[in-house]
């Protein structure tokens, strides 16, 4: 696309009071420069002209477009290297071609192909999530990247920031692919740049809004369509009653693209969501395994591989079977003393048996998959 | 008609030696007090007058002028009151010139001409290098070098009669300061279990490393905190008499301070509070008052940013300057910090139990963090103790038998030039050498971003300590490492997910 068009294109996307079905509209009647030359006034049709008409925004729009708005919308892409692809476009991914809802121009960074390629399941979930669902997602991620097996997700808080970081662990991993809400000059939430920028160098990040776009809360339900949409299996780490990833499991059931929920502990506030989809029939996800069964896909089984469970070692997984505690309350339990428990715990830490953060130490090996790792 | 009398005034805990000069002329009768007085210094007018007249005097009907020399500095307080009632009645002629020359006056006169002790009066006392201070019963605790200088009086009758000679001081009983009744009423066996942390109250004491404890209400923490001071070993020499002159000043009522003081102002503190200055004299503020004990801060996020960011000039140089328009003074302010917080909002516990939502926590620690957290040497969390804990009969060690390895070490230390925590970085590999497998364990911890360049010193500081601790060998061995880096906990709870 020459940059003239890609500053046309995304200054249509930019429209005010622009929605995906008024853009999906104008594009149904010509190409982007065609739309664009009607709305200003120097082409004629009818249609294009139906829509502003009934937007209530002909002249405003007739304002908008013009050769600054493009020139500008242009030079944005350029500069933070932003693709831009729309519906009639030979490069426009089939993925989302197909679907009912497809956003009619398409802001990506990364690699196209990346979404045609290989199975694709989505892992979302809360933002504020336990730590147990932040390391079962991280874990998810990596085993199935490594498996071949595209993770899509969000760059949210939480449960999708933990679900791609997973796949940043896995070596030679199938490319991740983000659907973000706002435009993609900027990383939201900031402090994810650095996981924003892996996923668009390994993978690609996209998103239906244009360049100076803020993520405005009406987008994240947009959004999470794209990843339904995406998605062939969706995978629920936590959820609360209500909330963004019900929005995504709903998007998901009307696609028919199947949702695997993964159960928590009864009553726990960020499984309260997930628990409720599997009563209500959802089949359960436990590890990687039930994912790549989802897909039909051959798998080799996964190995729980158990820690060595005699001496001292032993003694400390037990304890902290029941629960995570502080390094003064082992010490205190065990009866150990501090360098000695510390000596064993450090060694377990580095198997991957146990994990510790914010003073607090905990047992993983209950969810890992495929042996101890990362 | 004039007469000069000698007082002193108090700026920070440093007192000053200055004139009162009473002048009683012809003129339409007055009393006004000149010379930049404060005002509970003005008001000194109706109670040296009715003290007068209480005590059998007669008041002179004529003009009275007082002047506080120097005139530039101003004055505070109602320790010049017995200093402008002894001016006036040198002045009546009602006591000799000669009788006064070689006495001080320090103390607030009462209505009835009782003799009351004023804030500051240690270091006024002590301010006076030359003759003899007059002042309140009990005002300057026995034992002290210069209170060998002080009599007193209980009235200021008394005073006047000593005065001209018909009657005599009276001398407080000189007992020795009982060595007990300092003795606070807590001990660290009172502690259940928590081997760790009590552990690292000793490396805090014994090292004088700044302590931080978080975990969920009704971990201990306040508990452990309020123990710290009995393990410390009591004042000595200077530090003491440090202490009791910025008590004194404070206004606290103090015998000499033995005892290491425990501060523990409220999060709703404000910044003068904490730090000193504010009204004519600049009183010393917490962390002065700290000096020499504990200084603690309960629930650190609930204090106001800007209070907690004035400690870092004190955690640094061990002083505090306060600088105002009229005056600039320097506190000293070396103290162990031991900080409490919860690790949340909600106050959490265990990983699962907290239900706060990540922005809200990393709002609550972002007040702590940075700067203040980094001078933390050790970072200690706590749960809830565990049921058969709370209900055991089995005592801990007794803080007695901690304090004596405490002072072992601290006199190792001293004797090296610098408490652990305070060894300079150049000093380190002189003073605390490290064995092979240390230097190696450290190197992990560096290499794996477990520790940052600054922690590396911190804890090498700690394993110093520790290693004095545990076995007092030259060489800090690989083991005492694993048990500094393990007192250093990290606060950051969403850690595991790195972005």
């Amino acid at each position: 696309m020459s940059t003239e068009d890609v500053g046309v294109v995304a200054a249509l996307a930019a429209l005010p009071n622009i929605t995906p079905r008024r853009l999906s509209l104008l594009l149904s009647f010509g190409s982007p420069d065609h739309v664009w030359l009607a709305l200003r006034g120097d082409a004629e049709c009818a249609g294009v002209h139906d829509v502003a008409n009934h937007a209530g925004m002909e002249s405003v729009w007739r304002d908008f477009c013009s050769d600054a708005t493009a020139k500008r919308y242009a030079e944005a892409c350029i500069s933070h290297e932003i693709g831009v692809t729309h519906v009639h476009a030979d490069d426009y991914p089939q993925r989302l071609a197909i679907d009912h809802q497809a956003p009619a121009v398409l802001f990506y960074k990364g690699r196209l192909s990346a979404i045609n390629s290989s199975a694709k399941c989505a892992v979302v979930g809360t933002r504020s999530a336990s730590p147990m669902g932040r390391i079962f997602a991280e874990h998810l991620g990596h085993d199935l990247a490594a498996q071949g097996v595209a993770v899509v997700s969000g760059l949210a808080k939480g449960i999708d920031a933990a679900a791609h970081s997973g796949v940043r662990h896995a070596t030679d991993g199938a490319p991740p692919v983000a659907v973000v809400a706002n435009g993609l000059d900027s990383v939201y939430p900031r402090h994810h740049t650095g996981l924003f920028r892996f996923v668009a160098e390994a993978g690609i990040v996209i998103s239906e809004s244009p360049p100076f776009t803020a993520p405005e809360p009406f987008r994240f339900p947009l959004r999470n369509r794209m990843i339904a949409a995406l998605a062939d299996v969706l995978v629920v780490v936590e959820s609360r009653a209500s909330g963004g990833s019900m929005h995504t499991v709903e998007a998901a059931i009307r696609r028919s693209v199947q949702v695997l929920a993964v159960p928590g502990a009864p009553g726990a506030p960020a499984s309260i969501g997930t628990n409720r989809l599997i009563a209500e029939g959802c089949a359960p996800c436990v590890d990687a395994t039930d994912v790549l069964v989802a897909l039909g896909l051959s798998h080799s089984p996964t190995k729980l591989v158990s820690p060595e469970s005699t001496g001292a070692s032993g003694d400390l997984l037990q304890l902290l079977a029941q629960g995570p505690l502080t390094l003064d309350q082992i010490v205190s339990q065990s009866g150990l003393d501090l360098v000695t428990a510390v000596r064993y715990l450090g060694g377990l830490e580095v198997q991957g048996f146990v994990a510790h953060e914010g003073g607090w130490w905990q047992a993983t090996a209950v969810i890992t998959m495929g042996g101890p790792k990362m | 008609m004039f007469a000069s009398i000698k007082s002193a005034t108090l700026v920070g805990i440093t007192g000053t030696a200055m004139n009162v000069e009473v002048h009683i002329g012809n003129g339409l009768p007055g009393f006004t007090i000149v010379g930049t007085p404060d005002e509970a210094c003005r008001e000194s007018r109706d109670r040296v007058r009715a003290a007068l007249l209480s005590s059998g005097f007669s008041w002179p009907s004529r003009r009275i002028t007082v002047n506080l020399a120097r005139s530039g500095q101003r004055k505070g307080g109602a320790g010049l009151d017995l200093a402008i009632a002894v001016a006036v009645l040198v002045v009546e002629g009602v006591i000799p010139a000669e009788a006064v020359e070689q006495f001080s006056f320090i103390a607030e006169l009462g209505l009835d001409g009782r003799l009351r002790t004023v804030p500051g009066v240690v270091p006024l006392v002590a301010a006076v290098r030359a003759g003899t201070v007059v002042t309140a019963m009990g005002a300057v605790p026995p034992g002290l070098s210069f209170a060998g200088n002080v009599v007193y009086a209980d009235n200021l009758a008394a005073v006047i009669a000593a005065l001209v000679g018909d009657g005599c001081w009276t001398h407080p009983s000189i007992e020795p300061p009982d060595a007990d009744a300092d003795q606070s009423t807590v001990d660290l066996s009172d502690v259940k279990g928590q081997p760790v942390a009590r552990f690292a109250l000793e490396v805090a004491a014994a090292g004088a490393h700044h302590i931080l404890l978080f975990g969920p209400p009704g971990s201990g923490k306040t508990m452990l905190a309020n123990r710290l001071p009995t393990l410390l070993p009591p004042l000595v020499g200077d530090a003491a008499i440090t202490a009791t002159l910025i008590h004194s000043a404070a206004g606290l009522p103090t015998g000499v301070v033995i005892a290491p003081p425990f501060r523990a102002p409220h999060h709703s503190s404000s910044t003068v509070a904490m730090i000193g200055g504010g009204d004519t004299g600049m009183r010393p503020g917490e962390v002065s008052l700290a000096t020499s004990g504990v200084l603690f801060l309960d629930e650190m996020g609930e204090f106001a940013p800007a209070t907690l960011d004035a400690l870092r000039q004190p955690l640094e140089e061990g002083v505090v300057r306060v600088a105002r328009a009229r005056a600039s003074i320097t506190l000293p302010a070396k103290f162990l910090l031991v900080g409490s917080t919860n690790p949340c909002p909600c106050g959490g516990g265990a990983p699962g139990a907290c239900v706060c939502d990540e922005s809200a926590i990393n709002r609550y620690l972002r007040r702590l963090s940075g700067p203040l957290l980094d001078r933390f040497d050790l970072r200690i969390a706590l749960g809830r103790p565990a049921a058969e804990q709370i209900v055991s009969t089995e005592l801990g060690e007794c803080s007695a038998s901690v304090r004596e390895r405490v002072s072992r070490v601290r006199d190792l230390a001293i004797a090296r030039g610098w408490l652990n925590a305070d060894i300079p970085q150049d000093q380190l590999d002189a003073i605390a050498p490290l064995s092979n497998e240390a230097i190696n364990l450290l190197r992990d911890a560096l290499e794996s971003g477990g520790l940052t360049g600054r922690g590396y010193h911190r804890v090498r500081r700690v394993g110093r300590t520790i290693a004095d601790l545990r076995h007092g060998g030259e060489i800090v061995q690989e083991d005492d490492i694993i048990a500094a880096l393990s007192l250093r906990q990290s606060l950051n709870t969403r850690s595991k997910v790195k972005l």
